[in-house]
This record gives C-alpha cells, structure tokens and sequence, in this order.
C-alpha cells in the first residue's frame, strides 16, 4: 500500500489542497444568495397561476431538473456569450469570452436553485393549511399582511429542513467546477498531482474535506431545526 | 344591521346557495341550524368573504355591497367590523396565545404593543385563558384554543361576530366549557351570527333561530316556536333526529 | 460564432447512439442498489450488532462525498494498482483493455446505494409496528414477513422518492465523462470535436437527458398510480 498512499505526501498536500476551499464556498454563498432570490419569485410566480407565465416556469423547472448540471454549466459557459455577446460588448463594453469561468458556473448552479429552492418553498407555501391564511383575512389583514406575516413564517419552518439538504447538495456540486478550469478543491488535488506524479493523496485531501465540511454543514442546520422548533411542539 | 338578499353560491355544478335572505339586528343573537351540506357555514363565511359568493348583496352600516364583484376596499371594510371563531379553532400556528390575539390589534388596528398587550390580556382574563398566554396553540386542548380563538375575534371589537360551528371539534366533555364563554360573549349585547348543532345552547341564548336546507332558509323564528312548534315539515324531520323525543316532547 | 443547426443535427445522432449506454448505467446501477440499499437499511432497522453500527457511520459518512470526487478517486485508485493487482490474480488482460465504465458502476451503485438505504430506512417508519406482528400471528417469520408483507407496504411510500433518486442517478451518470466513457454527453460532443461546435453538442445532450427524464417521470407517474391502490381504498372506505 505504502507504494500507493503515502502519508508524508498527504501530509504535505491537505494544507495546499484546504487552501482552495474558499473557491468552492465562495460559489456556494453567491449561489445559494442570489438562487435563492431566484427561487422566491419562481414560487410566488407559479403559486399565481398566471396561464402563460405558469407554462414557461414549469417547463424551465422541468429542463433543469431533467438535465445534468454539468451540461447546464456547459451551455452556459458556451452559450451565454453566444447568445449575449453582441449585447453585452456594445452596450457595456464587457466582452463575455473574457469573463472567468466561475461566473459561468454560478449563473448555471443559481438558474437550478431557482428551480429545485422554487419548487421547495411553493410545497412549503401550499403546507400551510388554508385557515391560517383566512384567520388572517378574518381579524381583517390585507393579503399581503397574511402572506406575510402568517403564511411565510410558517413556510419557513417547513422549507428550513429541505434548504439545508439543497443547500449541502449545491457544496457538493462545486466538484464539478473543475471540469470548467476552476480551480477549486479537486481542480487543485488534479494541478499537484500533474505537477508531481502523485495524485491520490490530493484526492483522499479533497474527499476528507468535502466529506467533513458536509458533516459540518448538516449539522448546523439540524441545529437551526432544533432552535425553530424550540418553543413549539409538533403540529397535532 | 346586517341584511343579505338574494345570496347565490355554486360550487361547479352544485348549488349550495339558492337565493338566501336573511336580516340580523344590531344586538341581536341569531342561530343558523341545518342539516350538514345546508349551506349554513358557506352563507356564514360569505359574509367575511372567506368564500366568494356568486351574486346577491349585503347591507352592512350605511354600505351596500355587491357579492358579484365586491370593491376590494369593502371586503376589507367587512373583515374589519366582524369576527369570525373557526370550527377548527385557526390559531395562528407559529404564535403564542397572547401574540395571536394581539395580532390584529396591532397589525391592523394599528394600537401601540402595550395597549394591545393590555387589550389582550383582558379579554383573555375573561375567557379564562390568561394563564396560557405564552402557550402555543399546539401545547393546548381544543377547548382551550377556541377560547382563544373567541378572544381573538371578542379583542378587536367587532360589531358582529360570526361563529361557525365553534364546538363539533371538540370532544364532547370540552363543549361546554366553551359554550360558557360564548353565552358569556352573547351578555355583553354584541350581534352575533352563530352556526351550530347545539340545540339547548341555541334555545338559551339566541333571539332568533333561521333552519336552512337545502341551500334556502325553510323557517325562521324564536327558539321556543322552531322547536316546539315547527310549521314545516322538514324542521320536524331535522329537529326529531336531532333532539332527543324526551325532550321534544316537554 | 452561432448556433449551427445542422452540427446540433449531428450531435443529436450521435448522443442518441450512446443513449443506451447511459439508460443501461442507470438501471442497473438502480436495480443494484435497490437491494443493496434495502439490505442495509434492514440490517439497521434490525440493529445487527457490529454491522449496523459500521453502515451507520459509513453511510453518514459517504453521503457528504460528491460522486464526482468518488470517481476521480476510484479512478486513480484503478490506474495505480490494476497492473499489480492483475499479476496477483493472474488476470492477463491490460489496463488498456478494460472498460473504464466498471469504475463508474462501482462509484454509482456504492453512492446510490448509500441513499437509498436512508429512503428505505425512512420508509420503515412509517410503517405499523402491527403489520409485523400480523405477519408473525399467521405465522410467518421473519424474513417472509419482511417480502411478504413490509417490503410490499413500502412501494407506494417509496416510489415518489424513487422517481427523484432515479432522475438523479441518470444525471449523475453523466459524470462517468470525467473518467473518459462514453455516454450521452461525450457521445454528442464527437461531432463538434471536428467542427468546434461545442454548444451544439451540448444543448443536443440536454435534449437527450431531458426526454429519458421525461420518460422517468411518465413511468413513475404510472406506477405510483397503481401501487397506491391499497392506500386509496382505505382512504375512501
């Protein structure tokens, strides 16, 4: 084994390896961020059932939740300056072939968390029985006052749980950003191994970490779900 | 005064409401009975708009409204001068006891937090559940919730109050506990509209009773003449499967 | 640049002949991990000494680790040690000779099977303590009772979350691409390779993905009609 695995190389790698974490977080918070943003206007939206609208947004949900990330990276990486070029040279001067990959990257993992958060937070939305919503009409609130101060708090309870578990799952997908040269945790376990002739190690490096900071990850929400629910009991 | 004419209501196919009428006074307490399927709760959430009723108009104040295309302005208006208590209680799930009946006097009636608070504890002082106050819904009996829920309506002052069957959740030994603090409510002289199954607290308390079925209002009148001497014959047939003989009989 | 219909034409010829090496992937590795996925969550709602506290932590554990990552691993794992090994076994065939997609099936089905031992484990839940000792009232032990009786009860509950798990496999064996198989998405980017007409190919992969996804869906929409049949009878009588 000793042949294969060497400890003094892992050693050696984990620091240089955990140093790229941040790349990977970073694309984490702006992903979930400006996704989840996203997905707020995909669930009021759908929730309205405006007929042409509606269509649009469930064929948009369907295609990312039918279709690998990766590709979807991909058309973006590839399409986005195609379609968009033009435009974006000409009215801000911005040439998109330029642009870091990561970007790329994040406008594809935001386009799918404004579907699948979309989808969570209209299930957590519909959850909340309908006399919670007349309760609130009934002591005379406008709707936007019942959505707001009835509907929403209780949603949130709901979608909290689902949100962590997506939101472990996004961490989990920046292992993909490699493949578009970014060079995150795996992008940089693949440049020591190039540079080196050993790989394994930085890859044990990068699985630890990713493994370790999921734990992490799920952890701090159960302890969210724990704190929201602390006063309540379950709903009879 | 509240006065509704010529109430329609269909769901799809299914007509729940055939043209209702009925006229309720200022103070009065007035019974709806009815078999279920009647369209006694679908008139009731009707007039808090809870349902939207097909045609027909409603006399509130000085205001009259159009249940066709209601301005938004007065469905507001509605909610704001009535109360409405749920058969399934409909607490606010995510707030204290107090918080539930401070909501409205706060986000609506725009009152400051301590008078609010104060409001509040008073008129759960008088439903018996001040001691819950910082209890969650969930962490209470059904009886204790719909007292709340009565506090919750009682609280903002409105001119009416509807009740739609505030006691067939409950189980039995819980009814009357909050049957006492209705008839307590009916005292103070407010209107109330009440839907329910509970025959002697309607002969105790209501001024009027109105039987429907069928989605129209077969009779109306004072307790005493729609129980003992009921003109037609389907009150007859509701109220003998209803009322025990014995006490028919009396 | 633009988009170039007649490439995308191309692309799509050419993914949908690598279509079934992707459904064929993705069903077995399903299939695969279904029982395995069951065999472990039975063996922890059992709570078998020794194994149930090693899948335990396993299976907490290899759920934080992206497949991607698994992959790569497993890969290099591969490529160090195959010709040792080989001598060992006496296996005369070169690395070069062997399909590479055995790392992708072995990668899948361990991660796959990873989740669905917690669906499984989920779905034991909710199920009737009663239902076991009915099974064992007629007699029946403990293994007939679980085929017989509990296993068949999980379906209905199971299959919602199936559906989603098995889209999510499908997608996920698209990264097999990282370890050089090809699947749908390689197979519709040999065309562009020649032409540089990259998006092309990827949109026609999309394509591709999204019409089995579609599939997935009518299939499981139609399954879950039928298996319910028992929980809609209790509902309505």
């Amino acid at each position: 084994m000793g042949n294969y695995f060497s400890l003094e190389r892992f050693i050696h790698v984990f620091p240089k390896v955990i140093s790229s974490l941040p790349v990977n977080l970073h694309i984490v918070f702006w992903s979930m961020l400006l996704g989840t943003i996203l997905a707020v206007f995909v669930a009021v939206l759908r929730l309205q059932r405006v007929p042409v609208i509606s269509g649009l947004l469930g064929l948009y949900i369907s295609f990312m939740r039918g279709t690998p990330l990766l590709v979807q990276m991909m058309i973006a990486f590839y399409g986005i300056p195609i379609v968009l070029g033009t435009v974006f040279l000409n009215l801000f001067g911005i040439n998109l072939n330029r642009l870091e990959p990561v970007i790329f990257v994040e406008i594809a993992i935001i386009l799918n968390e404004g579907a699948f958060l979309g989808e969570i937070f209209r299930g957590a939305i519909t959850s909340v029985p309908a006399v919670q919503s007349e309760a609130g009409y009934s002591i005379g609130m406008t709707g936007a006052q019942t959505f707001v101060r009835i509907v929403l708090p209780q949603a949130f309870k709901v979608a909290i749980p689902h949100y962590g578990v997506d939101l472990i799952g996004v961490f989990q997908n920046t292992s993909l950003v490699f493949m578009l040269g970014v060079v995150d945790l795996l992008g940089r376990a693949k440049t020591i191994g190039a540079a080196s002739g050993h790989t394994i190690e930085g890859y044990v490096a990068a699985a630890l970490i990713y493994i370790a900071f999921s734990l992490l990850l799920k952890g701090a929400f159960l302890l969210i779900e724990k704190k929201l629910s602390g006063g309540e009991i379950k709903l009879v | 005064m509240i006065e509704l004419t010529g109430v329609k209501k269909s769901f799809g196919k299914q007509e729940v409401l055939k043209d209702v009428s009925i006229k309720v006074d200022d103070g009065e307490v007035v019974v709806i009975l009815g078999p279920s399927g009647s369209g006694k709760t679908t008139l009731l959430r009707s007039i808090n708009f809870l349902e939207k009723a097909d045609s027909g108009t409603m006399k509130f104040s000085d205001k009259i409204i159009n249940f066709k295309n209601p301005k938004k302005k007065d469905i507001l208006y509605m909610r704001r001068h009535t109360g409405f208590v749920f058969q399934n209680y409909g607490l606010f799930a995510h707030k204290t006891v107090l918080q539930n009946v401070m909501e409205g006097l706060v986000q609506v009636q725009k009152k400051s937090k301590q008078e609010a608070q104060q409001i509040a504890e008073e008129v759960l002082q008088n439903v018996g559940m001040l001691e819950k106050k910082d209890s969650y819904p969930s962490q209470l009996s059904g009886g204790q919730q719909q007292r709340v829920g009565i506090a919750r309506a009682v609280a903002l002052k409105p001119e009416v109050i509807l009740f739609d069957e505030p006691t067939s959740a409950l189980d039995p030994e819980l009814v009357g506990e909050t049957l006492e603090v209705i008839k307590k409510v009916a005292k103070t002289g407010i209107t109330m509209i009440v839907v329910t199954h509970e025959m002697s607290f309607a002969e105790d308390v209501a001024d009027r009773v109105i039987f429907m079925d069928g989605g129209v209002v077969v009779e109306e009148g004072k307790p005493g003449e729609i129980f003992y001497k009921p003109k037609e014959e389907r009150t007859r047939q509701f109220l003998s499967r209803i009322i025990p003989q014995d006490a028919y009989v009396i | 640049m633009s988009f170039s219909v007649s490439s995308f034409w191309e692309s799509l010829v050419s993914a949908l002949a690598y279509a079934p090496v992707t459904i064929k992937l993705t069903a077995i590795t399903f299939v695969v991990s279904l029982v395995l996925g069951t065999i472990i969550a039975t063996i922890r709602y059992y709570k078998v000494p020794v194994l149930s506290q090693i899948f335990a932590v396993f299976v907490t554990a290899y759920l934080g680790l992206p497949t991607m990552v698994a992959l790569l691993l497993y890969n290099i794992i591969f490529m160090t040690c195959y010709a040792d090994v080989a001598n060992v076994l006496h296996i005369t065939v070169p690395i070069s000779e062997v399909d590479p997609i055995i790392i992708g099936y072995f990668a899948l089905i361990l991660g796959t099977s990873c989740s669905v031992s917690e669906s499984v484990r989920g779905a034991f839940r909710g199920i009737d303590k009663v239902q076991f000792e009915a099974g064992y009232s007629i007699g029946l032990g403990k293994f007939k009772t679980l085929t017989r009786v509990i296993y068949p009860q999980m379906v209905p509950i199971l299959l919602p979350g199936l559906q989603n798990s098995l889209i999510g496999l499908l997608k996920a064996s698209n990264l097999v691409s990282a370890i050089s198989v090809i699947e749908i998405m390689t197979g519709a980017l040999l065309p562009s390779l020649l032409y540089y007409s990259y998006l092309e190919g990827y949109v026609a992969a999309a394509l591709v993905y999204w019409l089995i996804g579609i599939g997935i869906e009518v299939i499981g929409y139609l399954a879950e009609k039928n298996s319910g049949k028992y929980l809609k009878q209790v509902a309505t009588g």
